[in-house]
């Protein structure tokens, strides 16, 4: 290409004519209007540059004490003496599991409510019309706001209600019975759902090798032996204990009532789910009912040839082809539900912005924190999108 | 008896069928008691004390006018535009007159009543005017209306800027959320148009240019940006005509643009990806460069076929700007949670001013998905 | 021949490249941190102060029912335009939440802040302020509702604290309950606080004790709560101004001081005039900015008019004026106190204007 672009401008004359060649050929055109552009660019990044230096950078400040506490720690006990990076990792924690749970009630809501949007039934379909019209169309926000004030509205700890000993119910939280390990336990439940998650892999690809006829013994038993050997053998090493924990609500001498025991739901942490989940269902269930809708009427009628229940023609016909258009608006709904988790910031659960917003206020810094933040959202958003895009590949196989 | 019939078909159908309908209906009555409960028992004076803050926040009595100059342009401008495009249909018009009088009774007094009803006038007779004119003069008068738009956006600016105009700060209330979220929209729209442009081109470097902004964008969320924009972003503008001294809401407009941008090239890209290929050599057949072929055969066939998810994108943009509350803006919400923690009178009165505040960016919602829904029958049925 | 196309690009091009570098030249003719500002000269150039304040905080910094700010912080503020513009109107506030003033300041959003602000080292050197001589003695205090029967820090042990982010506050409360079990819960503003507080969800709310009082005031039933006596912190409340910024940290300063010292002189608003027109010492005079005995006015050489505590003291008041217009009716009263002026055993004392 090169060669014969030499060749042209050797064989004309005048520089107007060259100039004329070198116009009218298109690749020289494109790599001349990119290196204008490049050049453009570098400009302008090299402004940016010199500009960030009067801010103040480095990350050297977040390994020092915190100083301060914060009301849910999971997983990793924090203390307000751990260093400022160990605050950040708890709030990031704090917003995976305000996610995770999010994303999974957001979906079974709104695929609940996709259905009943499409059923027969008059009153269940104007419910689901009337849900998704009036919380779609309210900020989440104030339904966040709306929930917080709600919650308060349960009654004091001093009048909390109590179910059978087993539950506690007031304003500082929902308690609930759990089955939990003296030491290690959430460290142990999250080792059962990688290996969880391991062992599906390790199904699939054991029904792959079936399938081309390698001689494999039954890959279901051998994946549920695979399961099995990691739970018991992590069991004992890591010394669970288990013992069910039912909460207590007791007075310490001093009138203070303390919650113990059990598995607390928190006001601030419900008030975010329940916010989430309603509206990022309300997204999820016009995805689902329009992915429904596309799909030929010929399948359901040819379900109802078949003499199958409504139950069975659902789960059998009806959602499995609806999944192969659902996932990746869906997988746009998880990415959104997870930066709005950042709304917390408004009433008092920190997650991973708002423990920032207090490391920069106690240490400047804003740069290097907003950087991240971005890389924060931006391996999350990239870790969803990667396990989505696996399940669409695997949805969409069969068939086109 | 048909209606026994509709009835038993659509309720009673089978046993499950009416386990739902009951549950159903009990959970309609539940929630409707509950509300009307709580709406037709509470005091809702501090709604009619408060009103001018709400709706406008700090914005000073005596330059009112000017709010009303641009209100009162925009309604005669929206209403030609209708006349221009459409002839209303009952069922619409309906729908729209009662969705709008709920706000319009919350927050109309009688002295207020007067302007309204005068530019509900002038905008029925721009309406009429523009409908009948455009059988004759169709060019002239689609000039006109275009003209009109054009001087109209950057007018906006100056009537409500110029010649002693409030300062920017005291701009506040649900006024606040709308010109944000205009604004936002008229910048961002080109801009996604560009950033799509330049994220499907064959230039890899604009390309890489191009996905690396929108993605940036796109990957935090909203709130962390305004919150950055205000302490970062002085830092990055130069130093002419004093922009790293400017204050919020520019500096919330300006990320509200360029966070919108990025949503709407996606939007846009999507479009641009469904347009055949036969489109694109037909205009290489026919002799159009490039850029012809961009503005007269590509985009508009992209735009059209995405201009739901584009209003749905806007609406998105309007609900987010509740979240200037971050950069201290007394949006709507603000005020809505400042009225009962500061006004002695009106303590412990938050779900009244929540439920106002819902009501009213409920309201903008639901009109302008109602007209997506319009333009995407109108469409359907054209095409 | 250049066809449309070719002109365009040329055209944008040029356009673009000039703006970039009229852009990066144009560098820091007024810079803010660093090699230092002066504010001062901006402010009487704009011929308006811009002051950061609160906007909620019942008898420091709040916006009354006509619109209008009013408080504490709000006067000083008051008192410096009337320093350096000569009227007290002219003044732009601009409310700052706890976590976002410091970043105002920093960004040149505004001049001054004087919103209960603590002086701290670490806000005096890491994030570049200058503190003036505080102008409120406050200490953090705790909340707690009278029927919970707690009587000291002591009693809270396990309890949940609700507390607002960004402020010294949260620091203060952590290293108060060390070795204590507590659960803080960190609001962003106040409202969600309040209700949470009220609703009984945490048992104590922490802030200065001037800001307690007068959301203390606020409520339905004031004696349903109760301020415990201990004192979790010093919190010397004044302006700040910008690191490097002398001219009007200079002049933002002595208005203070000013003022402090027309109180232990026994100059008001009412009479100011006269005591300007015939001052009884020569230290009175040299206040004022009047000759004594025919004298010549002396000048400082702050930068602005001679008699700019005239100014002050009858458009907003002496220090004591200030203080009972806003902080008596919230119950927070000078006897005994830090606030009270060094002749009645408290911290106010001014240095001589000399």
């Amino acid at each position: 290409m090169i060669s014969s672009l030499f060749k042209q401008l050797k064989s004309e004359t005048t520089t107007r004519k060259k100039i004329e060649v070198l116009k009218n050929d298109k690749s020289f055109r494109k790599f001349f209007i990119q290196f204008i552009f490049s050049i453009f660019m570098l400009f302008f990044l090299f402004y940016l540059i010199s500009r960030a230096f009067s801010l103040e950078l480095g990350f050297g400040h977040l390994s020092s004490r915190a100083g301060f506490g914060l009301s849910h720690s999971f997983i990793i006990e924090y203390t307000s003496n751990d260093s400022r990076w160990g605050a950040y990792f708890t709030g990031v924690i704090n917003t995976i599991r305000v996610s995770l749970v999010g994303i999974f009630l957001a979906t079974f809501l709104g695929v609940i409510m996709g259905l009943a949007r499409l059923s027969k039934n008059f009153l269940i379909s104007k419910i689901s019309a009337g849900y998704v019209e009036f919380l779609r169309n309210t900020p989440l926000l104030v339904q966040i706001i709306f929930w917080q004030l709600v919650l308060l509205q349960l009654p004091q700890i001093s009048n909390a209600l109590t179910f059978g000993g087993v539950s506690v119910w007031s304003n500082r939280g929902i308690l609930l019975p759990i089955i939990s390990s003296v030491e290690n336990g959430s460290l142990w439940v999250l080792i059962l759902l990688i290996s969880l998650i391991v062992t599906l892999f390790i199904r699939s690809y054991l029904h792959k090798y079936k399938e081309e006829n390698v001689k494999i013994f039954s890959p279901n038993l051998l994946s549920i032996i695979f399961f099995l050997i990691t739970v018991i053998v992590s069991y004992f090493i890591l010394g669970i204990d288990l013992r069910s924990d039912v909460p207590t609500l007791e007075i310490n001498e001093y009138g203070t009532y303390i919650q113990s025991g059990g598995f607390v739901l928190t006001p601030e942490f419900s008030a975010i789910l329940f916010a989430l989940v309603l509206y990022t269902g309300t997204f999820i269930t016009e995805i689902v009912r329009g992915s429904i809708q596309s799909l030929p009427v010929g399948q359901t009628e040819a379900a109802q040839a078949l003499g199958l229940s409504t139950y069975q023609r659902i789960t059998l016909v009806i959602l499995p082809q609806a999944l192969r258009s659902i996932i990746p608006p869906l997988t746009n709904q998880y990415l959104n539900l997870t930066k709005n988790s950042s709304l917390s910031v408004a009433i008092a659960y920190p997650d991973v912005f708002m423990v920032s917003r207090t490391i920069m206020n106690n240490a400047g810094h804003a740069l290097p924190m907003l950087f991240l933040i971005l890389s924060t959202y931006l391996s999350l958003s990239l870790l969803i999108s990667l396990i989505m895009n696996l399940l669409n590949r695997r949805v969409t196989r069969i068939g086109t | 008896m048909r209606i026994l019939i509709w009835i038993k078909e659509n309720l009673l159908g089978s046993k499950t069928d009416i386990l739902i309908t009951l549950i159903s209906a009990y959970f309609i009555y539940f929630i409707s008691s509950l509300f009307f409960n709580f709406v037709f028992t509470t005091d809702w004076t501090l709604i009619q004390v408060n009103r001018k803050i709400l709706l406008v926040g700090l914005f000073p009595e005596e330059q009112l006018w000017r709010i009303w100059t641009v209100f009162s342009i925009f309604s005669i401008l929206i209403s030609a535009t209708i006349g221009y495009l459409y002839k209303l249909k009952l069922k619409n018009s309906i729908f729209y007159i009662t969705i709008l009088s709920i706000p319009f009774f919350i927050f109309t007094t009688l002295n207020l009543l007067f302007n309204i009803l005068i530019i509900l006038f002038f905008s029925i007779i721009s309406y009429t005017a523009f409908y009948y004119f455009k059988k004759n003069q169709k060019k002239i008068i689609s000039r006109i209306l275009l003209f009109s738009w054009i001087v109209f956006l950057p007018s906006l600016f100056f009537i409500l800027v110029l010649f002693g105009g409030p300062k920017v700060t005291l701009w506040g209330g649900f006024f606040v959320n709308l010109i944000l979220a205009v604004i936002a929209i008229i910048a961002g729209f080109p801009l996604g148009v560009f950033l799509a442009l330049g994220r499907a081109s064959s230039y890899n470097v604009i390309k890489l240019v191009s996905i690396v902004f929108i993605e940036t964008f796109r990957g935090a969320p909203l709130i962390a940006w305004l919150f950055f924009a205000w302490f970062v972003l002085p830092n990055f503008l130069p130093n002419l005509f004093s922009l790293n001294d400017i204050n919020l809401v520019i500096r919330a407009m300006i990320v509200l643009s360029l966070f919108s941008s990025a949503y709407i090239a996606e939007v846009i890209r999507g479009g641009l990806q469904s347009i055949p290929k036969g489109q694109k050599e037909a205009a290489t057949a026919l002799g159009l460069s490039s850029i012809k072929e961009l503005i007269f055969i590509v985009l508009p066939q992209a735009i059209r076929v995405v201009i739901p998810a584009v209003v749905s994108t806007f609406i998105a943009i309007f609900k987010d700007t509740s979240l200037v509350f971050i950069l201290g803006i007394t949006d709507l919400l603000r005020v809505g949670r400042l009225i009962p923690e500061q006004q002695q009178e009106f303590y412990g009165k938050s779900i009244e001013t929540l439920l106002v505040v819902a009501l009213l960016f409920w309201v903008v919602s639901i009109v302008l998905s109602q007209v997506s829904r319009s333009i995407e029958e109108r469409l359907n049925v054209s095409n | 021949m250049l066809n449309f196309r070719t002109k365009t690009i040329v055209i944008l091009s040029l356009l673009f490249s000039m703006f970039v570098i009229f852009a990066c030249t144009a560098e820091e003719t007024s810079s803010n941190s660093g090699s230092g500002s002066n504010t001062l000269a901006t402010i009487i150039d704009r011929g308006e102060l811009v002051c950061g304040v609160n906007d909620n905080l019942t008898g420091f910094g709040v916006v009354n029912s006509a619109g209008q700010f009013e408080g504490f912080d709000i006067d000083f503020c008051k008192a410096v335009a009337a320093a350096i513009l000569g009227d007290a109107g002219k003044v732009e506030y601009v409310p700052l939440t706890a976590s976002a003033r410091f970043e105002a300041l920093a960004a040149n959003e505004i001049d001054i802040l004087i919103r209960n602000t603590t002086w701290t080292a670490s806000r005096d050197r890491d994030l570049g302020n200058d503190f003036t001589a505080p102008t409120f003695y406050d200490g953090q205090g705790m909340m707690v509702k009278a029927s919970s029967g707690y009587d000291s820090i002591e009693a809270m042990e396990g309890a949940t604290v609700c507390v607002l982010q960004g402020t010294t506050t949260e620091l203060n409360l952590d290293d108060r309950f060390t070795g204590m079990d507590y659960t803080p819960l960190t609001f962003e503003t106040n409202d969600p606080l309040q209700a949470a507080y009220e609703e009984g969800r945490c048992d104590g709310w922490t802030t200065d004790k001037s800001g307690l009082a007068s959301k203390r005031a606020g409520f339905s039933t004031p004696s349903d709560h109760v301020v415990l006596a201990e004192t979790l912190s010093k919190e010397p409340l004044g302006p700040l101004t910008r690191d490097n910024d002398s001219e009007l940290y200079d002049v933002v300063q002595w208005v203070v001081f000013g003022m402090m010292q027309a109180e232990e002189s026994g100059i008001t608003s009412s009479n100011v005039t006269s005591m300007a027109s015939n001052p009884s010492d020569p230290g009175m005079a040299r206040l004022l900015g009047v000759g004594f005995d025919g004298g010549e006015p002396s000048d400082f050489g702050f930068g602005i008019d001679v008699n700019f505590m005239q100014n002050v003291i009858s458009q907003v008041g002496n220090y004591g004026e200030v203080y009972e217009r806003h902080l008596v009716p919230l119950g927070l009263t000078r006897e005994g106190s830090l606030n009270a002026q060094w002749t009645d055993g408290g911290l106010i004392y001014a240095p001589p204007f000399r």
